[in-house]
């Protein structure tokens, strides 16, 4: 078992400087973006509180945005899951149970809508992304950071203008919002329609920002190979948010004259089409899945190098399998419409690009098995769930496969089937990632170690709980519930199932309950964070301190080796292990929490592969 | 050295210099240019934001967003064009009736207008970069009036039109007597010959050059089920049996295209008989005006880059928001000569 010492044989001398210097003055990690710029020390009681919250409020620093996004976002995934939960609890007899079947439906159309367009979009590319993304690149900030605020305010307002809706009788059609219902429904549908509409922009701006930041920004030796994959998996991802969310725009928009100023665009009594609203919304609502579920790629990237201690294995194949998938993903949007009159030519066209998605897919599935092949493994909770990530998501690609296959698609469509199969990739695959990313950076965002005990247990029930709840929903499917439906009176032999799949929704919520409690006990008894708990190699591991400067660096890095070249960055051998500034890396300082120190296992030096 | 923030370089070239550099290349502090401290203690460019290296980065950086953000206009009005192109190809007729409504002259006569405001705008930017602030802020005004001009002929456009009862979707005024569609749909309307309704009296059909294969349905899904699946319908005839319907249609309401309206406040054509105009001038009034709102956004950023040129803001080192309002400007003329054609033309 070795520690983090310093391999003595280098094929270069160690620089003169020591290891660990300590920081440069004025660059401590109390001089941090959670407490600077604040109010001086003269200011006290209500009016400290107010400038604090001035401050935040008005704040261009990216981490301050992550941050307030990372709450806003958890916000709204507690909203949509107790939303799950109250749908979970009324299948859980027949008949009614707790609600109205108009009840019934609005709550499961308010989760979906919830979960869809205020939690899951901007989840990891805006609160991880944009905390991580101008650190990982060695930049003071992205190149917008006024625009970055406004996006943050303008998800805000798109959000309240979409819940306006609930006063004006809400909404009952799905998030789908599939015209001529939506038209014909009760009027919450045009502030959700708004609220989605101004939410895209905020969607396309931070995508916008994103992808300057990346071509602009990267520091000095960071080249487009020496990206982390968490880079490339957010560049595609913003790729696809400038060119998919306009349409949805303009869908929205479109919805909402037709409403009000009775268009017909797609309303048949006036000569319009209502499967042109399909055809719109899918152009956007497919390729957001891959807004979705992309930036879940990066994050499971960096865990499986990090906590394999190895370099992620075919590093280009991940990184240019990302932008395919990006690029695919706009050609598949008729497989959400096998069932609604699409010409036969088509919907083969359609079903083959589905399948050719699956193969960018699996290159970044084996690759990730490959990094851990031979690697030093180590269970701390951030890869837990990397591999819970591994194992669903694996099961929700390959379902995705199954779905979209015509012939087997016209059975299963609108079935607990797809409803299992997209919490696969949704919640088995962006939600696992996302509390991976969570636990691995939250040492990095707030200065503070986690339980490691409450963390793994939290996985320990997410897993558990999750596969309860969803798996069973595969066989619920195949023998022919219907999604969204109220009520199954012609299938008692299903109540028990749904009963099983209840509990399992209880356990999950437990679970998520444990992550919640163990982040705010960390934040109000955890232990102090060292600069570099786990030995990861990026960016924001090696040169920034823990938390971050106002500005990030002292100085602009300057990147001498690629993301997962852990000895490189660590020891030294082919980078100076130095700042830009000529201090010494505020890096590989494991002393404090002591329990980690010995728990540390294999640095990977004895591995040929991990030096380049 | 007068201002105490104007740090030479030691530059050879670097006399007394004036307020505003003559020919400066941006950013290294020559020429004059105004120059702050940083956090970091050196010495940067007035305008260069904290967060870039120099000022290159910054203006790249300024353009290659614009850029992004004019791909995602261009794919907010591609969904209007693709709606466009959709219900041009299901109603081919109808969409060449409606346009004789445009005014053709009007339409080519704005073309040139914004047209002109390209060129002016461009030469805005061309002032701005030679420090030519006189002839920055008189073309930028130049284009705000030509925009004006633009926008003050759309408004007789859309007024005229009102006039004519020419409104979108379900509120275009069909000719007295003419069934609108859901009445057609609802068999509550007398039917053309070539159409009957259904046993269940929902539903119409086309006994004339209709598939026998084709099920049967409402009159709007005709047209879709028939050019949607050219190869899965042989029926060659199916598209024209859709428009021997519509010609069937108008004929039956007993409404010729002309001669029903003596007045001759303007209403003349087939098309006030055509149950489906309504689209048509729902994508003319969409497109039109998401253009127009684009202008309008335009004519004030220009204004308030005219405002800040006249104080000086903008000089050959630092000209950024002139050149992405220039670019902005640009896609919106390019819109218009999209929409020109499609709308007036053809």
């Amino acid at each position: 078992m070795a520690t983090l010492t310093p391999a003595p044989v280098r094929s270069r001398p160690a620089p003169a400087a020591p290891k660990n210097p300590g920081y440069p003055q004025g660059h401590e990690p109390v001089h941090n973006y959670l407490h600077e710029p604040g109010p001086g020390p003269e200011v006290t009681g209500f009016a400290r509180f107010r400038a604090i919250a001035w401050e935040w409020m008005t704040t261009v620093d990216h981490k301050r945005i992550g941050l307030m996004y990372l709450a806003s976002v958890s916000l709204a995934f507690a909203v949509g899951g107790f939303l799950a939960l109250a749908v979970r609890l009324e299948l859980f007899t027949q008949g009614e149970t707790i609600m109205t079947a108009d009840t019934y439906n609005q709550v499961f159309t308010m989760h979906g809508i919830v979960m869809v367009f205020l939690f899951i979009v901007p989840s990891i590319p805006a609160s991880l992304g944009n905390f991580l993304l101008p650190i990982m690149i060695g930049a003071k900030d992205v190149a917008f950071p006024k625009l970055n605020l406004a996006s943050f305010y303008i998800y805000g307002i798109g959000a309240v203008v979409a819940l306006t809706g609930l006063a004006f009788g809400g909404v009952d059609t799905g998030w789908t919002f599939y015209t001529p219902y939506s038209k014909e429904t009760v009027d919450g549908v045009l502030f959700m329609g708004l609220g989605v509409f101004i939410m895209g922009f905020s969607s396309i701006l931070t995508g916008l920002n994103f992808i300057v930041t990346i071509h602009k920004m990267r520091a000095p030796g960071m080249t487009w190979n020496r990206m982390p994959l968490f880079l490339w998996s957010i560049y595609a991802t913003s790729i696809v948010q400038i060119l998919a969310t306009p349409v949805i725009g303009i869908t929205m928009l479109l919805l909402f004259l037709e409403r009000v100023l009775q268009i017909g665009i797609f309303d048949p009594a006036l000569g319009g089409d209502p499967v042109l609203f399909q055809h719109f919304f899918w152009f956007y609502s497919h390729p957001a899945v891959y807004i979705m579920i992309l930036p879940a790629f990066g994050v499971v990237s960096e865990l499986m190098g990090t906590f394999s201690r190895q370099r992620v294995y075919g590093y280009r194949a991940v990184a240019l399998s990302s932008v395919a998938i990006a690029l695919l993903g706009f050609l598949v949007w008729g497989h959400h419409m096998f069932t609604s009159g699409q010409s036969p030519v088509s919907s083969v066209i359609f079903s083959l690009i589905t399948f050719l998605i699956g193969i960018p897919s699996g290159i970044k599935i084996f690759n990730w098995v490959w990094t851990m092949y031979k690697g030093s493994v180590w269970l701390q909770t951030p890869m837990l769930y990397a591999l819970t990530f591994l194992f669903l998501f694996t099961i929700g690609g390959v379902t995705g496969i199954m779905v979209g296959a015509l012939s087997v698609d016209i059975h299963l469509h609108d079935t607990y089937f797809v409803v299992a199969h997209f919490h696969y990739v949704m919640m088995g695959g962006t939600v696992m990632a996302m509390l991976g990313g969570l636990h691995y950076w939250w040492p990095k965002m707030t200065g503070k170690l986690y339980n490691e005990t409450a963390g793994k247990v939290s996985a320990l029930l997410v897993f558990l709980g999750f596969n309860m709840t969803f798996f069973i929903q595969f066989i619920m499917g195949s023998q022919g519930m219907p999604r969204r439906y109220y009520d199954y009176p012609d299938m008692p032999w299903l109540e028990p199932l749904h009963q099983i799949s209840t509990v399992g929704s209880w356990v999950l919520g437990l679970g998520l309950m444990v992550v919640w409690a163990n982040g705010m006990w960390s934040l109000w008894k955890g232990k102090p964070a060292p600069g570099n708990p786990w030995g990861g190699a990026t960016l924001e591991w090696t040169a920034a301190t823990t938390p971050p400067d106002h500005h990030n660096f002292h100085h602009t890095p300057l990147v001498t080796h690629g993301p997962y070249d852990y000895n490189a960055a660590l020891y030294g051998a082919s980078g100076d292990g130095m700042s830009g500034d000529g201090h010494a890396a505020p890096v590989p300082d494991v002393t404090v929490g002591v329990a980690q120190n010995e728990r540390f296992i294999d640095d990977g030096t004895s591995q040929p592969d991990s030096l380049s | 050295m007068a201002n105490p923030t104007t740090l030479t370089v030691d530059d050879p070239h670097a006399p007394e210099a004036p307020a505003s550099g003559d020919h400066g290349h941006g950013g290294d502090g020559h020429h004059g240019e105004l120059m702050l401290k940083g956090h970091d203690g050196q010495m940067h460019p007035a305008h260069l934001q904290h967060h870039f290296i120099s000022a290159e980065q910054q203006f790249e950086a300024s353009k290659l967003g614009m850029w992004l953000f004019l791909v995602t206009e261009v794919l907010l009005f591609g969904g209007m064009f693709v709606a466009y192109a959709i219900y041009r190809a299901w109603y081919p007729d109808l969409f060449q009736e409606a346009s004789t409504q445009l005014d053709t002259l009007l339409g080519a006569f704005n073309t040139l207008v914004l047209l002109a405001s390209s060129l002016t705008v461009a030469w805005a930017i061309r002032a701005a970069q030679t420090d030519n602030r006189k002839l920055l802020v008189g073309m930028l005004w130049l284009t705000v009036a030509l925009a004006g001009g633009f926008m003050l002929v759309k408004y007789f456009e859309y007024t005229h039109k009102f006039e004519l009862g020419i409104y979108p979707g379900k509120y275009f005024q069909l000719d007295e007597g003419t069934p609108t569609i859901a009445e057609l749909t609802a068999g509550t309307a007398v039917l053309a010959p070539a159409a009957v309704i259904g046993e269940d009296g929902q539903q119409l059909d086309v006994t004339e050059g209709a598939s026998g294969e084709s099920p049967t349905g409402e009159a709007e899904q005709i047209a879709p089920g028939a050019v949607d699946m050219p190869e899965a319908n042989p029926e060659v005839g199916a598209e024209r049996s859709l428009e021997e319907t519509e010609n069937a249609l108008a004929e039956a309401t007993g409404h010729a295209a002309d001669g029903e309206h003596e007045e001759g406040h303007g209403r003349e054509g087939a098309i006030f008989s055509n149950p489906r105009a309504g689209i048509f001038f729902s994508i003319y009034y969409v497109m039109t005006g998401i253009h127009g709102l684009h202008i309008i956004i335009g004519m004030i950023a220009m204004g308030i880059l005219a405002v800040k040129a006249q104080r000086g803001r903008y000089t050959s080192v630092y000209y950024t928001p002139v050149e992405n309002v220039g670019l902005y400007w640009h896609i919106v003329d390019i819109i218009w000569i999209f929409l020109f054609p499609l709308m007036y033309l053809i």
